[in-house]
């Protein structure tokens, strides 16, 4: 009996012994273990839905838009509910069987589209543009299971400036990877400004919590929305650009094969940048953007390639400015110094004989600069190869200082650097010692192994406008409310020349169109005076290139810019008429030489 | 004898009081498991908070009937209760229709009852009555550790161990057969959950000596068959081979060694209920245990030489037998039930049990220590643990009212219980007893499974927590069993 009893000890101890297990494993579990728990249990009932930020809107340097946004739809399915006659359906949205089979099992496979649920509506077609959308809006919604999603996606109201507005594309792995901000379905700005300035054009993300049930339906926001953010619009940016000058441009430049830029010489800001053949940037917008992306990437024109910044080619007869400007400041010549046309030394045409420098200048004389940059390098001890190198090594720090063979650090990515030969390139391609100037006379004028980015020979016109310097050309003036300031000193670049030596190569420039014999005759604009030269740009797979570099006014100039024409033969002929109009474009803002604008739209260059 | 007093001053009101307690928080957090914020009235019969406020009502009603009736009464007519409770079993046996897989259902108007949650009271009642006619006690029971060791060794030292006559049929047969009734009935609903319930009346028979030798070997064999069913039949083997060595050995001149050997698996399966170690942990966790044992047969001296090789060879012999026909007989399973039992054994997860118990376990530990507040947790908003408001409503309490919420209704229940047995043992009456130790252990089982299973120390075995969970079959049945002892209790005074 006594034995008995005792047992209810064991009881007590038993039962006991299980309640302070139990409060253990809930002290680990509710204490211990908490933050654990909190997250799991958060990331199963508290879903985090963004609200995407409107994109900044880019405008010229008048105000006028260039991008803006524009409502798009995505059409989404939630794979449970939905039930369809299929090809009823696809012929809705204008796909074949094959591709909505494709994309129904892209949207199922969990490796390909992670977050993927039969509950939760799931993107079918993306970036339906609003015109084609209301087309189909009422027979869309008669479906099942079938919901849509409003997104935005840019839009250009001038179809312009394509390649230096560039566009956006849907994010990557990469992009994933590297930047947290972006999730799967952001789009990215992936060329030109869009690119450049990414990150004050996106803005930041909003983000709403709520919380969900079981069947992953909302019931509610999660803390009355006390995590919950508005999206912060992308900034606004007001690029350099003229509109109607990007625009006036373009139509210019149809049918050719080149590019033209124009930069504001007094600030560097770049007033037009037309890349040719171009395209209407609408079409790498929304749900066609794979298609048209592929068809401009395979066009044998290179249609994407954005020749103004990229493209390196020789420069031709608009470096005799600059060789002009480096004999005078070195002192091995003056305004009077004059060569015979011998053409037995370079080729060249017939003109009167001999010039002085600006005459030089205004005919283009190849022989005569063939003797002046001889005497840039030999200073006098020709046939000294030491004093050749010398004065080489010499002659490439003045060149350096003109801002070329490096990129000039446009605000976009991919600028070129070109190529200014020097002493190191001639002993790789010749072999040290056996070359000599006869060897490489070419560079005297602008040939051979020197070459230029259009967006250069722009800046060369910028330099000589200047007289002696000139700012780091760039497209964006204004991020949002901020205007940017170019005018310090990283941006501020001086060139090697004197500022006295100009105007004896400004008078040259003059006359290339207002004297006779000019190379540019033709290119004359009543009341302005224009300072230009012609180029010849030797093609060895064709025609010549047609260049033509110039700023006006001649005192206080406006614009200096660079027209580059593939395979148009002489600057005189084509590039020329082209800068001259769009000199006047600028200028005038009204073109009155309609004959001369209609026969140069008209050229066909390829 | 004394004369009968006040009913309400000879009630224990510490019962009473942690009953009300318990019922009222039960249906607050029913409110809180259910909430539908279109229908937030707390009393509306549409909700399941009004239904339960409804039966709280009901229940104290049938408590205020059984405390209004003679004790006595209750003793006479306990054989009855008893069958009619078992013949409404085989009438829903026959007829109910099936609801998630159990038949298990009295359809009664618009009510709906579940015998089953009767059946426990009406067994305590029986079983207590029964037990309390042997009023000279002899104590029929000596399976303390030592008899044991005693009678292995008599047993393989080919002596007699116990005869058939030991056994006293009518008090160590009969009760067992009084409990495995309703529980036979029970499965044949399909309702294994409340059936394993039944094996609350265990600890009645120990402290009751009920139980024998013949028990405890039963008991041992229930244990290997589940270590064989659980792992590897060489590893069943080798783990019943040390313990025999070592639990032989150390009988001959100590128990400590024995203790400290089952002490260490005590130890380990602690840790695992509280970490919450996977299952795949369960067989290095034998073999932990074994090789900790094997050093200590090596290092201790003398303990090799006190054993007596032969009878441990014969016992691996038996053992060995054992373990191949419990393997053989599980063989001959169909494919469904050795899933199910894998499932309840814990070797194989269930994906929606799974799914369950992970979102309880998530409910739970996101609570921390003071919870998220009323209705104010979003596992229970947003309705992620299946049968919240039913088998699940721990997991409520835990989110919304945290480690502190969970703490004080362990402890509530801890007071219920340790009052049952403390009042139990001062009973005059052996039925009084009986039954009292009947409702604690019938409540502690319930408690140990229910909040077991929502904190993944316990496999899913669906029955309700006791006064918490939704549904008037259980909180009747439950309110019924606890008032039942309140008027003994309050009596027993009345008796000699």
């Amino acid at each position: 009996m006594a034995k008995l009893e005792s047992r209810k000890y064991h009881i007590y101890l038993l039962f006991g012994f299980f309640f302070i297990v139990y409060i253990c494993r809930l002290f680990y579990v509710q204490i211990i273990e908490k933050d654990f728990f909190v997250d799991r249990a958060k990331t199963d009932s508290v879903d985090k839905v963004v609200e995407f930020p409107v994109r900044g809107n880019i405008y010229d340097r008048n105000g006028k838009v260039l991008v803006q946004n524009e409502i798009a739809y995505d059409v989404m399915l939630t794979m449970r509910d939905f039930k369809v006659d299929t090809l009823k359906f696809c012929a809705l949205l204008k796909i074949d069987t094959s591709e909505f089979r494709l994309r129904l099992k892209n949207i199922k496979n969990k490796s390909i589209n992670k977050g993927y649920s039969s509950r939760i509506p799931q993107v079918f077609e993306s970036l339906m543009k609003s015109e084609n959308f209301g087309r189909i809006k009422e027979r869309l919604f008669n479906y099942k299971g079938v919901s849509v999603k409003k997104r935005t996606v840019r839009s250009y109201p001038r179809p312009i400036a394509a390649h230096v507005l560039g566009h956006v594309s849907k994010v990557g792995p990469r992009d994933l990877n590297r930047d947290q901000f972006y999730i799967p379905q952001d789009y990215r700005g992936s060329s030109g400004l869009e690119l450049f300035y990414e990150k004050e054009l996106r803005g930041t993300k909003g983000w709403h919590h709520y919380l969900k049930n079981r069947h992953g339906k909302y019931i509610s926001k999660y803390l009355s929305g006390a995590l919950d953010t508005t999206p912060r619009p992308g900034n606004n940016l007001k690029s350099t650009l003229d509109a109607d000058l990007q625009e006036y441009g373009e139509l210019l430049m149809t049918g050719k094969i080149g590019s033209v830029v124009a930069i504001e010489p007094s600030t560097g800001e770049i007033l037009a940048m037309i890349n040719a053949p171009t395209y209407d940037p609408n079409l790498l917008v929304g749900g066609e953007y794979g298609a048209n992306y592929q068809r401009l990437a395979k066009d044998k024109k290179k249609i994407l390639f954005p020749r103004a910044i990229q493209s390196r080619q020789p420069p031709g007869s608009i470096v005799k400015t600059m060789q002009s400007l480096i004999s005078l400041n070195i002192g091995v010549a003056n305004e009077y110094t004059s060569f015979g046309c011998n053409k037995k030394l370079v080729g060249c045409h017939d003109h009167r004989n001999p010039l002085t420098l600006p005459e030089a200048v205004q005919h283009s004389c190849n022989p005569y600069y063939y003797n002046l940059v001889k005497k840039i390098f030999f200073k006098g001890r020709n046939g000294n190869m030491a004093q050749l190198r010398r004065g080489i090594d010499d002659w490439e720090k003045y060149v350096r200082s003109f801002g070329l063979g490096d990129p000039l650090g446009v605000d976009l990515y991919g600028e070129k650097d070109g190529n200014v030969p020097d002493v190191k390139e001639y002993d790789q391609i010749y072999g040290k010692n056996r070359w000599n100037y006869r060897t490489i006379y070419s560079i005297s004028i602008g040939q051979g192994e020197f070459s230029l980015t259009p967006i250069q020979m722009a800046n060369l016109g910028v330099i000589l406008a200047n007289k002696g310097h000139y700012y780091t050309p760039h497209l964006i003036r204004e991020i949002g409310d901020e205007k940017l300031v170019f005018a310090d000193s990283n941006f501020y670049h001086k060139t090697l020349i004197d500022s006295s030596h100009f105007e004896i190569v400004h008078n040259g420039m003059q006359w290339v169109l207002e004297r006779p014999g000019g190379t540019a005759g033709k290119s004359r604009l009543e009341g302005v005076t224009i300072c230009g030269k012609t180029g010849t740009s030797q093609n060895p797979h064709g025609d010549d290139h047609s260049v033509f570099m110039a700023f006006a006014p001649r005192h206080n100039p406006k614009i200096a810019l660079a027209v580059f024409v593939e395979n148009a033969g002489g600057g005189g002929g084509t590039a020329a008429p082209i800068a001259s109009l769009m000199i006047e474009k600028y200028l005038k803002r009204k073109v009155e030489r309609l004959k001369l604008e209609q026969s140069m739209v008209e050229k066909v260059f390829y | 004898m004394k004369t009968r007093g006040n009913i309400l001053l000879n009630v224990d009101w510490v019962l009473i009081g942690v009953y009300l307690a318990l019922c009222l928080i039960g249906v607050l957090n029913i409110y809180a498991a259910d909430f539908n914020p279109l229908s937030s009235d707390f009393f509306n019969l549409e909700n399941r908070s009004g239904k339960q406020a409804l039966w709280i009502g009901a229940s104290l009603v049938i408590g205020i009937t059984i405390m209004s009736f003679d004790s006595k009464f209750f003793k006479s007519v306990s054989p009855i209760i008893f069958v009619v409770v078992c013949l409404s079993q085989v009438v829903v046996i026959l007829f109910a229709e099936e609801v998630n897989g159990a038949r298990a259902w009295l359809k009664i108007g618009p009510f709906k009852l579940q015998p089953a949650e009767f059946s426990k009271f009406a067994t305590a009642l029986f079983l207590s009555s029964y037990l309390g006619t042997f009023l000279n006690e002899k104590n029929t029971d000596e399976a303390t550790i030592e008899e044991i060791g005693k009678g292995m060794r008599r047993f393989f030292k080919g002596k007699k161990v116990f005869s058939l006559s030991d056994i006293d049929i009518l008090k160590q047969v009969v009760p067992i057969v009084i409990v495995f009734i309703p529980v036979i009935l029970i499965m044949l609903q399909n309702d294994t959950g409340t059936a394993l319930v039944f094996g609350a009346f265990f600890f009645v028979f120990y402290r009751e000596g009920v139980i024998g030798r013949v028990f405890i070997i039963g008991l041992l064999a229930i244990v290997l068959a589940i270590i064989t069913l659980m792992f590897d039949k060489h590893v069943a083997f080798t783990a019943l081979g040390v313990l025999a060595i070592l639990v032989y050995s150390s009988f001959i001149k100590s128990t400590s060694m024995a203790l400290f050997s089952i002490g260490i698996m005590i130890f380990l399966l602690v840790c695992k209920a509280i970490f919450g170690w996977s299952t795949s942990l369960n067989t290095y966790m034998l073999w932990g245990w074994i090789s900790i044992n094997t050093v200590i047969l090596i290092i201790v001296p003398d303990l090799w030489k006190r054993i007596e090789r032969g009878v441990i060879i014969g016992g691996l012999i038996l053992a060995l037998g054992y373990v191949g026909i419990i393997g053989k007989a599980y063989g001959v399973l169909q494919p469904h039930q050795k899933e199910r039992i894998e499932i309840l054994l814990g070797k194989k997860h269930d994906k929606t049990v799974s799914f369950q118990t992970d979102q309880s376990l998530n409910a739970i530990g996101s609570g921390g220590i003071s919870g998220k507040g009323f209705l104010q947790g979003t596992h229970t908003k947003g309705k992620w643990v299946p049968e919240q408001s039913t088998d699940y409503i721990f997991c409520t309490v835990g989110e919304e009212w945290g480690f502190i919420g969970t703490t004080t209704v362990l402890i509530l229940f801890l007071i219920l219980i340790f009052r049952l047995i403390q009042k139990a043992e001062r009973q005059r009456s052996k039925m009084s007893r009986v039954y009292g130790y009947c409702v604690a252990s019938v409540l502690f089982i319930h408690l140990l499974i229910n909040i077991g299973m929502t904190i993944q120390i316990m496999p899913v075995i669906g029955i309700p927590l006791p006064f918490f969970s939704y549904g008037g079959s259980s909180l009747f049945g439950f309110t019924a069993l606890l008032f039942m002892f309140v008027k003994f209790d309050s009596q027993r005074l009345d008796i000699l």
